[in-house]
């Protein structure tokens, strides 16, 4: 693969550069995982909302 | 003064690089075409702090600063030449009148602006006019806690204003980061200091250790010995992990080097196809001084580097011509020494910093602060501290010399470094440009031990993994995590979409 258009970050003792943001697969990782948890966080437990209706409907219709 | 601007040629900067691509990073055209990218302007040497390692003595404005006009006659004609970002630093760049009007000027010229400081006494006022003339971006100077940094800036309550500044910054819409030089008292204090700028607004933070010059050679204790990265650089790796988690990214100065196993996740956060590729004064970068003198890097040591004055030559004639402009173009592995000399990395490293290893030890070519070096050394049972021997002359960017000495680790089995022959070093195959310009090499990252290894290498040096058969699995690796990647955001979309969905029906008017 060529490296003609892979920069050379260039840190000199100035003002830092605030437009760099992280890259990478592991920050891409982090940053989709932590949306996914804000999603499950939005929409609660549906895992064990759902076991607890089953429950329900099982304990319901046991006693028809 | 009164020569006509040259064009400018905006073909260096890459086709493919999106406008959120920082304006500093710089593309092989860049080198190519001698594009003076960035741009670092001690606008003035008034200050009114008291820095006891400011390299530039600064306290007193020179005696002959560049007037308004020169300065505003300064920036189109870098405009012209092509650069992208200005950071205006001093002295303190706003004791400057006609600050504004400077800021103004880059603005105008669509140059990325920022103001470094060390913020004592930024006024409202002073954020509000310079935020009005388009600043973007604030760097703040912050040391330590408190206590360290009042003591090392030499002002009572100037780490109060700092964070203040910071937070004042950051409510007007400035992008704000905070720049911290690393001494032998600092890492104890680095875990709180950054969870303190976290929560003043910080969004960068860029490390860089004290330097020998000026101020720091009158108090050497002020300076990190370079056998303590063998504990510092593991705490700034904790440290940038913790700090992405959080939202603040660390970004290494240059010369906190190089190569060691911290490489490939910093120098390019995250990217790590980016690595240190050496010093590039004069190549994509300027320092320009109070009075005019132009230098390949601000911190440079003037009587070595100072390349001429725009009131006796063009910028452009500097630029392209001066011999001091240029080294950084001419030098090859010819000139570096001691332990660098026989380094794996000599040619593409070149000994790091030339700041910093030119201030320390009166010569560059050989800079004991490097991770890969010090890990190499502790190995065989060694290290390396330095002693000054030699004051600064009372100058701004003076300096005086250091004796470096290797000794055992005490308490260590030393066996010693093994002989190394430099004429067994890799020389890389430089081209010049027919402007003069050369490109630095860029390494392969060996994916048995993430160590950067020299293209032709089949198997690693560091490691002996077989390079190819380490990138196959690394690829195979790859493609897995961006698949998850792409699942998980798919589902995330649609989910966004649904809600969306849901939230229109609900405010939809009833049918009928």
């Amino acid at each position: 693969m060529s490296n003609a258009h892979v920069p050379h970050p260039r840190p000199m003792y100035m003002a830092t550069m605030t437009e760099a943001i992280a890259g990478g697969d592991l920050s891409t990782m982090k940053q989709v995982a932590a949306e996914a948890e804000q999603h499950l966080a939005a929409y609660g437990d549906v895992s064990g909302l759902l076991q607890l209706l089953k429950v329900e409907i099982a304990k319901a219709e046991a006693k028809g | 003064m009164d020569q006509p601007l040259p064009s400018p040629d905006l073909s260096a900067r890459s086709p493919d690089q999106p406008a959120s691509v920082p304006a500093r990073y710089c593309y092989d055209d860049d080198f190519r075409k001698l594009v003076p990218v960035l741009v670092v302007w001690e606008t003035t040497l008034a200050c009114n702090l008291k820095c006891q390692h400011c390299g530039s003595r600064a306290g007193r404005p020179r005696p002959d600063e560049l007037s308004t006009d020169e300065a505003l006659d300064l920036v189109d004609r870098l405009a012209a030449l092509g650069t992208r970002e200005i950071s205006l630093i001093g002295g303190e760049a706003y004791l400057r009148k006609d600050w504004v009007e400077i800021i103004r000027r880059c603005r105008s010229h669509g140059i990325r602006t920022a103001v470094q400081t060390g913020a004592r006494n930024l006024t409202d006022r002073r954020l509000d006019d310079a935020v009005e003339a388009g600043l973007q971006a604030i760097g703040i100077s912050i040391d330590g806690l408190p206590d360290l940094h009042d003591r090392v800036r030499g002002v009572p309550g100037s780490y109060d204003q700092a964070i203040s500044a910071l937070r004042r910054a950051k409510e007007r819409g400035l992008a704000v980061s905070v720049n911290t030089q690393i001494g032998p008292e600092t890492p104890d204090h680095l875990p709180e200091l950054m969870d303190r700028i976290i929560e003043a607004g910080a969004t960068h933070w860029q490390i860089q250790f004290t330097v020998a010059m000026g101020n720091a050679v009158d108090n050497p204790d002020l300076l990190l010995q370079p056998h303590r990265l063998l504990d510092v650089m593991p705490l700034l790796a904790r440290l940038y992990r913790e700090g992405l988690d959080r939202g603040l990214l660390m970004v290494v100065g240059n010369n906190v080097g190089y190569y060691g196993p911290y490489e490939h996740i910093w120098r390019g956060l995250g990217d790590d196809r980016m690595h240190w590729s050496g010093c590039a004064a004069g190549q994509i970068g300027i320092g320009i001084e109070a009075d005019g003198t132009l230098k390949g890097c601000p911190s440079l040591a003037t009587s070595l580097y100072a390349a001429g004055n725009i009131r006796e030559m063009s910028v452009e004639d500097i630029w392209r011509h001066a011999d001091r402009m240029q080294f950084g173009r001419l030098r090859s592995v010819d000139e570096l020494w001691g332990y660098c000399r026989t380094c794996y990395y000599a040619d593409i490293c070149r000994a790091g910093c030339t700041w910093t290893s030119e201030s320390l030890l009166g010569k560059r070519g050989n800079n004991p602060y490097c991770h890969y070096r010090v890990l190499d050394l502790a190995r065989h049972g060694l290290r390396e501290r330095v002693v000054k021997i030699k004051d600064a002359p009372n100058e701004a960017f003076a300096i005086g010399e250091f004796a470096l000495i290797q000794e055992p680790i005490p308490g260590a089995d030393s066996p010693g470094l093994p002989e190394r022959d430099p004429a067994t070093v890799h020389r890389h195959a430089y081209e010049r440009s027919p402007e003069g310009g050369v490109v630095p090499p860029s390494l392969t990252l060996c994916r048995g031990c993430n160590q950067y290894i020299w293209p032709h290498e089949t198997g690693c040096p560091h490691c002996g993994a077989d390079v190819a058969a380490a990138a196959a699995q690394h690829e195979i690796d790859s493609a897995r995590r961006r698949a998850l990647i792409r699942e998980t955001q798919r589902l995330l979309d649609e989910a966004r979409a649904a809600k969306q969905s849901a939230a229109k029906q609900s405010v939809a008017p009833l049918p009928g």
